[in-house]
């Protein structure tokens, strides 16, 4: 029986199971600005340090609450952005001027829409939607129920289109 | 049910195949599917959780050693005790003992002479040693990384590294000697290979090589010198990942790596002067696409 996460494979395996989830998760809460790979460092710094007191079984949620602390403790309220990509365009170079204009506009409304989400409503929409993450795998990591994970995903749903779909009155 | 429960329920794949394939022909559906699809390209960046994780080993290594300490049983700390002191001690016998005195790593530098006026030519991120006082009885030389050595007739000359061990007479060879690969092609001359498991006698032209434990004996056309020592890099069915190593070091950049094969194999090579080029002749036959972002580099193989 595995008590504590001292043990250096164990240590590891934690590592290579949650460090990258917890990334996602940080950066589309809190936009690339607030460097989200350092804070995974040292949330796994403190992990170490603390390794006798936590179980493996417990050593996710403790990550997830020692980065988000720590974020908040740092974050500088910027509004959060996301890093534009633009290579998801390339597709449309057969396509008319209008088309691929249209279809900036669209990007661009899309961009602005996802940073005026709330922090949790982007967090678990992307997770899910871009990251293919569960819905339960989601509610563990936000620490709240399948219901409210559902909830958040239909609710950033419906705003995005709101904000993005614009009716063609003409 | 109401247009809204639909959504809710095809979100969470609560609809019935039936339902599902109505919903997804509708028009409602083409709308969210084109948002659902434009979101994509707000991908969180890539994250190497290797390269992360070793990161944070560095970080921590400082800090280990006082903990460790604690978590040692007492058997354990009588050790952590004693073997310094005897390491220390033999250590000082060492030096009485003998009066070879190991000179530092010499890195960074293009090209080195050694006492005898053999010399020896570092790639990047490379570097050698060796004991100056016994040259003339001993010659040998510790290599980390990967150089060209032009050796003097006379006594013995030993090429050292993790991996293995050549010796020669007089000669020219390249070793190369990176994370689970190591290489050595002899260009005049002949030279002698010893590995852990194996020892192998090359003639000019030939060449041997052990990467990730697989042994494999190789000619190359007649060339005077490694292409490196021209500002080129070359390969003859490498794994992929020992390419962008190679790359990472010539132009102090970092590699970030996409739904690629990093074990295929490449034939081919890149030139030293210019980033751009250098991408170009690993991406185009592999068929990847790559993206200069600073200091890192995105390769990504999109398929077809």
């Amino acid at each position: 029986m595995i008590k504590n996460v001292c043990k250096e494979q164990v240590f590891n395996g934690i590592f290579k199971s949650v460090s990258k989830d917890l990334h996602d998760f940080l950066y589309y809460k809190y936009g690339h600005e607030n460097n989200p790979q350092d804070i995974v460092q040292s949330a796994f710094e403190k992990l170490w340090k603390n390794c006798k007191d936590v179980i493996p079984a417990k050593a996710k949620s403790y990550l997830f609450t020692v980065a988000n602390n720590e974020m908040l403790n740092i974050i500088s309220r910027k509004k959060t952005s996301l890093n534009y990509k633009l290579h998801s365009y390339k597709n449309y170079t057969t396509e008319t001027p209008e088309f691929v204009l249209e279809e900036k506009e669209y990007h661009e409304r899309l961009k602005k829409a996802l940073e005026e989400l709330t922090e949790d409503q982007r967090v678990t929409f992307m997770l899910n939607r871009v990251e293919g993450k569960k819905h339960k795998e989601i509610a563990e990591m936000l620490g709240i129920s399948r219901k409210a994970v559902e909830k958040r995903i239909y609710t950033a749903l419906k705003i995005l289109r709101q904000k993005v779909e614009l009716e063609n009155f003409s | 049910m109401t247009h809204e429960e639909l959504i809710q329920k095809w979100l969470s794949g609560e609809l019935s195949e039936q339902e599902r394939k109505d919903f997804e022909s509708s028009e409602e559906f083409a709308k969210i599917e084109k948002l659902l699809n434009a979101a994509k390209a707000f991908k969180a960046p890539v994250y190497d959780v290797n390269k992360e994780y070793n990161r944070l080993s560095n970080n921590l290594s400082t800090r280990k050693s006082v903990s460790l300490f604690q978590r040692f049983n007492p058997i354990m700390r009588v050790a952590a005790v004693l073997i310094p002191i005897l390491f220390l001690a033999t250590l000082i016998y060492y030096f009485i003992g003998t009066s070879t005195e190991q000179n530092n790593w010499i890195a960074d530098q293009d090209q080195i002479f050694l006492p005898d006026s053999s010399y020896v030519r570092l790639n990047k991120d490379s570097k050698i040693r060796y004991a100056n006082t016994n040259w003339r009885n001993e010659r040998s030389v510790e290599l980390i990384g990967e150089a060209f050595f032009s050796v003097e007739k006379g006594s013995q000359f030993n090429v050292a590294t993790t991996e293995g061990v050549v010796a020669v007479l007089g000669t020219e060879f390249n070793v190369k000697n990176r994370d689970g690969f190591y290489e050595v092609v002899c260009y005049s001359g002949s030279v002698k290979v010893t590995t852990d498991y194996t020892s192998v006698v090359l003639e000019s032209s030939k060449g041997f090589r052990v990467i990730d434990g697989k042994e494999e004996n190789f000619n190359i056309s007649d060339r005077l010198e490694p292409d490196w020592l021209n500002g080129e890099s070359s390969f003859n069915s490498v794994p992929l990942r020992v390419v962008i190593e190679e790359l990472e070091r010539q132009y102090g950049v970092s590699v970030v790596t996409n739904n690629i094969d990093l074990n295929q194999l490449y034939t081919g090579g890149f030139d030293h002067n210019d980033l751009n080029v250098a991408l170009e002749s690993i991406a185009i036959p592999l068929k990847l696409d790559y993206k200069i972002n600073g200091n890192e580099i995105i390769l990504t193989f999109e398929g077809k």
